[in-house]
């Protein structure tokens, strides 16, 4: 899209709502008196999410100061959880900045336009989103996992029932608890307010007397274990700079694969001694670009990580009968399945012991 | 010469005396009370929050200089170029802010000096302006209580115009409400029947009495009923606004001065008249020297 | 026709400053009148009556300061002659009523260079004058550096002056050009000069003082 094309306003539904009878200049700035682009253009704020929409979303905006998409604290935690440097001006602050900074969203990026890192642009004429466009914006950033998963892009993978069946959206399951509670946190599991399974199907607690491998595994095992297929997981990740100085990263091709691990994050919400684990872009050389052993600690965090796939089925293979998973080695997650120096970091995962066959 | 001192007298005291008994039907004095069927706006500071929008929305519809959203610190004063803006009160760390712009009066100070008609009664109860005919005098600016007008003018040819509130009269006319109230986005300023805002208004004085004994309602009476009124939280002079306003003495003084001048000019010319057919009769009689 | 003889009464500088003078007052009159008197305001929308009013101002206050300084002495006599009241003037009030309505001219005693009631109006020129020139300088120059207040009194006292000098003006003009007994008087302010006669007989003890130089 042209510069201009991204920022033309002539919805008139817009122009007359609330937000857009009080013209452009109140929100970014500028300059509105003069022709000359210029001039018209100096001191603009492009965008005012930051000041402009916290004096009327007071409430919103105080919980979402400290959300995972505002802070990227999830990111953060795991760094400084492997002992990584992020004071101002280090060089995994540089890294940071360069590479997982682009996940930030603000405010306007997620109910305006779409985020910057997708190249930005106003989703439908400047009106406000209540709810942001599972197209534009969740899936624009979540696309290669969570996004193709879901919609059943990956091959051979179909998608999950919630969508082919149900046609629910993101917003459907993760609606309010994306502006956080107002508390900082370590990782998207820790939001209390984060979608649960049971906020729908609370009915698998009470109904065990049908179902006697819920009444066998509730509890024991998450959901996804046994509802849930295989997933893209990646490897390798290297963050650089290309030759004209453009954050960039490189990595292997990504695996589908279904593995099962012991659960990194226990907890009474999540008391589950199995979960379903997937490895993200990392690897120990990740930011070698910007200095050698900036992740001293690289151990102290497990590469396999708590996952909860978006693509569940009612009928999986592994849940077809009790032998399909109990025994049947591929589905865990062995020694074998770990690379080699990664080993010692996943310690807390692999699973030793396969439970065994009935 | 008789004219001169006891014409003069005998005529002063004439229409002098005509003026005063009269002057109730001339519009020196206050009109009367505003109807129930008046439009008007309710302004609670207590629901403020501070967005400004109110202030974008009159710039937008009136296509006035835009500007990024003020600091209350560094709050825009009015003027030709800004008809409402937020008048600022520290509050501790905080700030509490009160709309100010035009109160719409019954009885308008402005009107009542304007000479050249620019400024009127808007049959909603409004003071409306056309800006065509205004002259650029700036009596009014000189003599509203609440310092409203806004007149840019050249200092040495005295040529400008006024600008101030307009009551967004052309959406008014047409059903819809007031530009800054439709914006408000958190109801602080609410648009409607002046009755059915008084009835509002006197009901959340009464809640936020409970916990706050300032609160109060201004503009109930004042002048005459403002179209334009307010629930405070503080006292008004707090919030700069006048206690018990009222039109200049001096414009009520030249309200009658206007009619006693035509009054003595036309008893003047009678006597002229008059002298000129005696003093013509009698010299004629007389014989004159010359 | 016998040549009438004639003495001058005021000098042509004089004339003409008088025609400049009024010719001034009388456009600050109409367009300040625009913005007192209620329905005519209409004629000033726009401000161009506004910048008349100030040009003629500028002519009106001015003007006096400059016939001053071209010609002091006559100056400092006019403000003299003005200021200075008498027993003299009380003859004149006595008789003026029946006077001016067409009595016996034996009964006004000789009366100077101006008689008394020129002479008052000398003096509400001179008075609304500067009335005129200062309050006009507070509304003119000195709006919103000036409290409000002070603002709207110069106006009243502006208007005040107004109603004053304009009614007497009308006088002025009545008794100089329309009363039957004055009529040749309106001669002496278009070219200074009046009969002998119209001299002896209204400014006898004038004419007997430049009688008695000569």
């Amino acid at each position: 899209m042209e510069v201009w094309e991204k920022a033309y306003i002539k919805d008139s539904k817009f122009l007359e709502s609330s937000h857009g009878m009080v013209g452009c200049v109140i929100c970014h700035g500028g300059d509105s008196s003069v022709e000359e682009k210029e001039t018209a253009h100096q001191e603009i704020v492009i965008d005012p999410s930051e000041e402009g929409c916290n004096t009327c979303h007071s409430d919103i905006a105080l919980l979402n100061d400290n959300s995972l998409h505002t802070t990227l604290s999830g990111f953060k935690s795991k760094l400084e959880a492997r002992g990584g440097d992020l004071s101002e001006g280090s060089a995994l602050d540089t890294a940071f900045d360069n590479h997982c900074q682009q996940c930030h969203t603000s405010c306007g990026q997620c109910h305006v336009s779409r985020p910057d890192e997708m190249g930005g642009g106003l989703v439908s004429s400047h009106v406000f989103k209540k709810t942001p466009s599972m197209q534009n914006n969740c899936i624009a950033c979540h696309g290669a996992r969570v996004g193709d998963e879901y919609l059943g892009n990956n091959e051979n993978v179909p998608g999950d029932v919630h969508w082919t069946q149900a046609g629910m959206t993101c917003a459907r399951c993760h609606g309010q608890e994306l502006h956080g509670t107002g508390m900082l946190v370590s990782d998207r599991y820790s939001n209390s307010a984060s979608a649960q399974c049971e906020d729908c199907h609370a009915d698998v607690w009470t109904d065990t007397d049908d179902n006697p491998q819920h009444q066998q595994h509730l509890g024991d095992l998450d959901c996804q274990v046994c509802h849930s297929l295989a997933y893209k997981n990646c490897s390798s990740c290297h963050v650089a700079l290309d030759e004209e100085g453009v954050p960039c990263r490189t990595s292997e091709p990504s695996q589908m694969l279904f593995k099962i691990g012991l659960n990194p994050i226990r907890s009474a919400e999540r008391p589950y001694q199995y979960v379903v684990l997937r490895h993200p872009p990392t690897c120990a050389g990740t930011c070698d670009y910007y200095g050698s052993d900036l992740l001293p600690d690289f151990d102290a965090e497990p590469t396999w990580k708590y996952a909860t796939p978006h693509n569940i089925q009612l009928h999986t293979p592994q849940n077809e009968s009790c032998n399909s998973c109990h025994g049947n080695a591929d589905l865990f997650l062995t020694e074998d399945d770990v690379a080699p120096d990664e080993i010692e970091a996943n310690r807390g995962v692999i699973v030793i012991e396969i439970p065994a066959p009935e | 010469m008789k004219l001169d001192r006891r014409g003069f007298l005998k005529a002063s005291a004439g229409t002098a005396g005509v003026v005063l008994l009269g002057s109730q039907g001339l519009g020196t004095v206050a009109r009367a009370a505003s109807s129930g069927q008046d439009l008007a706006m309710l302004v609670d500071v207590s629901k403020c929050v501070g967005c400004w929008w109110c202030y974008a929305a009159c710039k937008n519809y009136n296509s006035l200089t835009e500007t990024i959203k003020p600091d209350p610190e560094d709050s825009p004063e009015l003027s030709p170029d800004c008809w409402t803006t937020l008048f600022p009160l520290k509050k501790g760390d905080d700030w509490s802010l009160r709309k100010q712009a035009c109160m719409h009066c019954t009885d308008a100070a402005c009107v009542e000096v304007c000479p050249t008609g620019a400024l009127s009664y808007n049959e909603l109860g409004f003071v409306q302006y056309d800006r065509e005919k205004c002259s650029g005098c700036g009596y009014c600016a000189q003599n509203c209580p609440f310092g409203i007008p806004q007149l840019g003018s050249n200092r040495i040819t005295g040529a400008g115009v006024m600008d101030k509130c307009t009551f967004c009269i052309d959406r008014v006319s047409n059903g819809q409400p007031t530009a800054c109230s439709e914006a408000c986005t958190t109801g602080a300023i609410t648009f409607g029947q002046r009755s059915e805002l008084l009835d509002n208004a006197g009901k959340r004085v009464t809640e936020l009495e409970k916990q706050n004994p300032s609160a109060n309602l201004y503009g109930k009476t004042e002048l005459g009923g403002l179209h334009v009124m307010y629930v405070l939280d503080e006292a008004p002079d707090t919030y700069g606004l006048p206690v018990d306003p009222q039109v200049p003495a001096a414009a009520e003084v030249r309200g009658i001065l206007k009619w006693l001048g035509i009054g003595v000019t036309v008893a003047a010319a009678a006597g002229f008249g008059l002298n000129y057919l005696i003093a013509r009769m009698r010299i004629a009689r007389g014989g004159e020297r010359e | 026709m016998t040549e009438e003889r004639v003495v001058e009464r005021f000098k042509m500088r004089t004339v003409w400053f008088h025609w400049v003078h009024t010719a001034a007052f009388l456009i600050l009159a109409i367009t300040g009148a625009i913005l007192f008197i209620p329905g005519l305001g209409g004629i000033a929308a726009g401000g161009w009556t506004r910048i008349l009013h100030r040009i003629s101002a500028i002519i009106f206050a001015g003007g006096p300061i400059v016939y001053f300084f071209i010609n002091p002495r006559m100056s400092l006599h006019f403000i003299k002659e003005t200021l200075t009241w008498g027993k003299n003037d009380l003859g004149w009030v006595k008789a003026a009523p029946d006077y001016y309505f067409g009595g016996s001219e034996d009964n006004m005693p000789p009366q100077p260079h101006v008689n008394t009631g020129q002479k008052m109006w000398q003096l509400v020129v001179l008075g609304t004058g500067v009335l005129f020139a200062l309050t006009g300088l507070v509304i003119w120059f000195l709006r919103d550096i000036v409290p409000a207040g002070l603002f709207q009194w110069c106006i009243v006292i502006h208007d005040v002056a107004f109603v004053v000098a304009f009614v007497m003006l009308l006088v002025h003009i009545y008794l100089g050009a329309i009363h039957p007994r004055m009529v040749e008087s309106f001669r002496s302010i278009l070219n200074g000069k009046i009969s002998v006669t119209y001299a002896r007989n209204h400014y006898g003890k004038w004419y007997d003082e430049i009688g008695k130089k000569k």
